[in-house]
């Protein structure tokens, strides 16, 4: 069995994973560019999530996992949806195994409710993936509600820009069974947002028994995040503090997004 | 205690009261300039070395210079714009040298156009 966190062989897969990920993408690209009266925009998303500590049942560990991925999403109006490839590594605490890789098809819908207040659905459906050696499963299939409270008008003003705070609280159903909830708040100012949110699962696996499926943790955090909207392109960096069950992972993320002529203001 | 403080957080978010709705736009406006009539769709200024009134209006049936209007990146919350009408920006004998003596510098740099470019 290979070592995934052998340099040449991570090398390896990484490339395969990226050359696939680039065939998926200009593929992708190509369809909407051809149905760009169908579609508003394009949006591709490469993300790379590190966990350097994990708490599980009290005890600390001290894994290497590595989970990246790649999201090519098509939006028309308050909709989109995407395919997204995911590659993960594990070393450390949870070494041996295979690399794991999957693909998930996304859909999202915005439902504009009145001037401050949307309500998000996500859903992911996982669609192949590779046997898994620890449940660190490389698809996902779950659905997100949020209901997000904003201020359109803005409520600040610092430095010539105004600044827009919101609020959410939300829910999270995994393939398991899995409910969480979450709440939080953030504030957008020029081209730089930050938000804060807890998460809390009402259920879920206790992280005692032999195998550890961390898609079905009941687990608490903190996550603090940070993006910033650069012409087309958006970076995002997100931080998990974990109270209770899961891993301290680190996420860095860039977005690029593409509008088509019937696309976005 | 933290219920509380979620609590004022929700509220403040929520309580935008209509007149309030020009309490932004009236940091962008200069020291000189004079609001003539403040309703709740219409905000009219007088600029004193400026003949023409500038009308700005929050609703489309306002025959405005410049109207607010919301904009939304994908994924993203909606957010007030202000955008220079058709009318403002072609004609000959207001030109943006005359007209922008109404606004500070940073709100001439936020103005969209109609089609959703910037002003500059």
């Amino acid at each position: 069995m290979s070592c995934p966190s052998s340099p040449s062989q991570l090398r390896k897969q990484l490339v395969a994973a990226l050359l696939l990920l680039l065939l998926l993408l200009s593929s992708t690209t190509a369809v909407a560019q051809q149905e760009s009266s169908l579609f508003d925009d394009l949006t591709i998303e490469s993300s790379l999530m590190r966990i350097s500590k994990a708490e599980l049942d009290g005890d600390e560990k001290t894994p290497t996992i590595y989970r990246s991925f790649m999201h090519a999403v098509v939006g028309r109006g308050p909709s989109t949806l995407g395919l997204l490839y995911q590659y993960t590594t594990r070393g450390g605490d949870f070494g041996g195994g295979d690399p794991e890789n999957g693909l998930m098809l996304t859909a999202s819908h915005d439902f504009h409710l009145n001037n401050f207040s949307r309500l998000e659905l996500n859903a992911r459906v996982g669609l192949t993936s590779t046997d898994v050696y620890q449940p660190l499963f490389a698809t996902d299939t779950d659905l997100r509600a949020n209901l997000v409270l904003f201020d359109s008008v803005g409520k600040g003003y610092y430095g010539g820009y105004s600044v827009f705070p919101s609020a959410y609280i939300g829910t999270q159903i995994n393939s398991f069974g899995r409910v969480q909830g979450l709440i939080g708040g953030g504030a957008w100012w020029k081209q730089f947002g930050v938000y804060l949110t807890g998460f809390h699962a009402f259920n879920g696996d206790d992280a005692t028994g032999e195998r550890i499926n961390f898609a079905d943790l009941d687990n608490a955090g903190i996550s603090l995040t940070t993006m910033a909207r650069l012409g087309r392109f958006e970076v995002e960096l997100k931080r998990n503090f974990i109270i209770r069950n899961g891993g301290n992972d680190l996420t860095f993320s860039v977005r690029l997004r593409r509008p088509f002529a019937r696309g976005e203001r | 205690m933290r219920n509380k403080i979620l609590f004022f957080l929700l509220l403040s978010i929520l309580s935008v009261p209509a007149q309030g709705q020009w309490k932004m736009l009236k940091r962008f406006i200069q020291s000189d300039v004079v609001i003539v009539e403040e309703t709740k769709s219409v905000l009219i200024l007088r600029h004193p070395e400026v003949t023409e009134m500038m009308v700005i209006g929050l609703k489309d049936g306002v025959d405005a210079d410049i109207k607010a209007d919301t904009a939304q990146a994908r994924g993203g919350n909606p957010y007030r714009i202000w955008v220079a009408s058709e009318k403002l920006l072609q004609d000959p004998s207001k030109p943006k040298q005359v007209w922008g003596r109404f606004f500070r510098s940073e709100f001439l740099r936020i103005l969209k156009r109609p089609s959703g470019e910037a002003t500059d």
